[in-house]
């Protein structure tokens, strides 16, 4: 519990710094819009109001994550092995290979090549990594009759034109 | 006597369209869907919709208003099934059915407990409705009323009570999550000038779309959250008979209406949505139900209170939908921008423009309802062996179904693009305790409350003679005083934690 308290103000005081930095870019970008009649109905007003108020709500929050001890969790986050901890844990890893795998497929192989290889090849992968079924083969069969199932039943039962 | 005549004469319209054959069967397969993709431990009701809005785009936009509902009603109760059998809540807002529903399923009455909560489920459905009926066209007339200053101040009021209300977090970081939706919202060329603001690349120029983004908060988010557990699913095969016996029916029914008020109240709040609802119904019955010594142990009345609340809040969360185009909930507001994708635009007008569509909503929620409880009689056993499903198949699966529902809004390769980025943000969010609801009302009443604030400043001083944008002004000043003080408490017990 207490572990995962410090956590947590660990990942206030770092929000709460990039919201402010991020708060500020806001009202920066908003208030160099150019203004057609008066600044009240400017384009930039309401972003840069809004802009603000991030900018404050996430200074308290950085705050609130500075008085519950989040420079100390953060020096201890920083150090060497929880660092190394953090980057090589299982769940860390799984979650950025998930990820990559999901650009790849968006980035790399949609629009690129057909729909129904860029989803088999993503769906093989996926299985294959997360051990979803024994057999490497029977992964590839689930990839490529979903994968042709999926293109067929949205263009032709739900009329969709597929990439 | 005229205008109730009329009122009835857009009921009877109504009732012919949605009791038509074809939109029986609709609803009747859309509930079933829901129930299914709401069972399946870590998908919600909010991610059925985003994943089943895919089989709406070629319908007429009444048979997609159907579909859509019937899945709204079947997710939102479908994730009893795995409350009740696994204790993993399959969705949010079956989380307090779990506190009864598991130990209910261990005694060895688990079909009772299943076909019983799909009842209360039914039960609480049909209240709110009636109340929504009776409330929309009288909310709608007020909503009339409301000019440019009362539409900024509605915005406001939406994201600072839905942060107030944001479950495992203090206000301060639902507000934040609310203001960066304003700020999503503002992406593009604005309404009143054409001027271009924050465009980082071409395609944003007309805006972030709401579908993709919301397909990828809460289904990519939600299938990352998912993979990164791995907790195994071991179902209770032993449910007993399905039926529950006359005591046990008395308890269900006991608290139905307080149960069914709540929800509806709480649906009608922006962005509070049904888990709330079921927790504040639950700890309602808590502390006044009969059978308050047994929550926690198996109670049907402790089952009931959550279930007919969660229900309950879906004709609640539609009343400020339909009114106000301010949805109740993160279904509701994914069930607006379908509704967007259909040609109906939500709002005051609505009741001018599609009278009869209130009751058309009514009516179908009314029909999802009941044959929820058909379904659930005949399908309830078979229901369970879902809980058993592949989930390293099944979410990865689930990616190309989002992909296709973000692209087939626009044909557009750029909004599967869109919905990865905010499937990533999502996540992070989640990490980081940031509550989605606000972000996503925020995205919705962004560009109303930029535009709306702007004009109502050119008027000048008049607006704030006005008695309704008078009322709501202290409506949202007392959310926001509240809010506050509710942070510094929270802050302040952590601190005094720390320190001891």
């Amino acid at each position: 519990m207490q572990d995962k308290k410090e956590r947590n103000a660990a990942k206030d005081l770092f929000s709460g710094i990039v919201l402010v930095i991020f708060g500020i870019y806001i009202v920066h970008e908003a208030l160099n819009l150019k203004i057609y009649n008066t600044f009240i109905d400017a384009p930039g007003f309401f972003p840069s109001i809004v802009g603000a108020i991030i900018a404050v709500l996430g200074g308290i929050l950085a705050f609130i994550g500075f008085k519950l001890g989040g420079i100390r969790e953060i020096k201890e986050i920083c150090s060497f092995k929880v660092f190394k901890d953090f980057i090589v844990s299982e769940n860390t890893t799984r979650v950025i290979i998930l990820i990559a795998m999901m650009v790849i497929y968006i980035w790399g192989f949609l629009g690129r090549i057909h729909f129904i290889a860029a989803t088999a090849i993503y769906l093989t992968a996926n299985f294959l990594y997360l051990k979803a079924v024994e057999k490497w083969w029977l992964s590839v069969i689930i990839a490529v009759v979903t994968s042709f199932i999926v293109y067929y039943a949205f263009k032709f039962i739900f009329g969709i034109t597929m990439l | 006597m005229n205008e109730f005549m009329r009122q009835f004469g857009l009921f009877l319209q109504a009732g012919a369209g949605v009791f038509s054959g074809i939109n029986l069967i609709i609803v009747a397969i859309a509930v079933l869907l829901g129930l299914i993709v709401g069972a399946i431990p870590g998908l919600t009701g909010t991610m059925a919709l985003a994943l089943l809005i895919n089989l709406t785009y070629k319908l007429p936009s009444d048979q997609a208003v159907a579909f859509m509902l019937g899945v709204y009603v079947g997710a939102v109760s479908g994730g009893l099934f795995s409350a009740i059998m696994l204790n993993i809540p399959g969705t949010p807002n079956a989380a307090a059915t779990a506190l009864d529903g598991y130990p209910l399923a261990k005694q060895g009455k688990g079909g009772k407990a299943l076909f019983g909560g799909v009842f209360a489920s039914c039960l609480g459905t049909l209240i709110s409705c009636l109340i929504m009926l009776i409330a929309t066209p009288f909310l709608s007339q007020i909503a009339l009323k409301f000019g440019k200053w009362e539409m900024f101040l509605l915005a406001i009021f939406g994201i600072t009570i839905c942060g107030n209300l944001s479950v495992d977090c203090s206000p301060l970081k639902g507000w934040i999550a609310g203001f960066l939706g304003f700020f999503v919202a503002l992406i593009g060329v604005e309404a009143l000038y054409n001027a271009a603001r924050f465009v980082f690349t071409a395609p944003l120029r007309s805006g972030v779309e709401l579908i993709p983004a919301l397909i990828g908060l809460f289904g990519v988010a939600e299938v990352l959250t998912v993979l990164q557990d791995r907790t195994p699913v071991q179902v209770n095969s032993d449910m007993g008979s399905i039926l529950p016996n006359r005591e046990e029916l008395k308890q269900l029914l006991r608290p139905l209406f307080r149960s069914s008020l709540i929800g509806c109240g709480i649906g009608a709040i922006p962005g509070a949505g049904e888990d709330i609802a079921a927790w504040l119904s639950y700890s309602t019955g808590k502390s006044r139900g009969k059978d308050r010594a047994n929550f926690g142990k198996g109670s049907f009345e402790g089952l009931a209170c959550s279930e007919t609340a969660n229900n309950a809040c879906i004709p609640g969360a539609m009343i400020p939908m339909l009114t106000l185009a301010i949805p109740g909930s993160t279904q509701a507001a994914m069930f607006l921008a379908a509704l967007n994708l259909h040609g109906v635009q939500p709002g005051p007008m609505l009741t001018v423009k599609a009278p009869a569509f209130v009751y058309s909503v009514g009516l179908t929620l009314i029909v999802a309802a009941i044959v929820m409880v058909i379904l659930a009689l005949v399908l309830t056993k078979p229901m369970v062996k879902i809980l058993q499903i592949n989930r390293k198949v099944l979410m990865p699966i689930i990616v190309v179904l989002t992909v296709v529902g973000a692209y087939a809004s626009r044909m557009n390769l750029f909004d599967i693009k869109l919905m990865l980025v905010f499937g990533v943000i999502g996540f992070m969010l989640r990490k980081m305790n940031f509550p989605l609801a606000p972000l996503t009302l925020g995205l919705i009443l962004g560009g109303t409350a930029d535009t709306n604030f702007r004009q109502s400043l050119t008027m000048g001083g008049s607006v704030l003679t006005r008695l309704v944008g008078d009322i709501l002004l202290v409506v949202v000043l007392y959310s926001l005083i509240s809010g506050a003080l509710k942070t510094i408490k929270s802050a302040k017990a952590e601190l005094a934690a720390e320190k001891s």
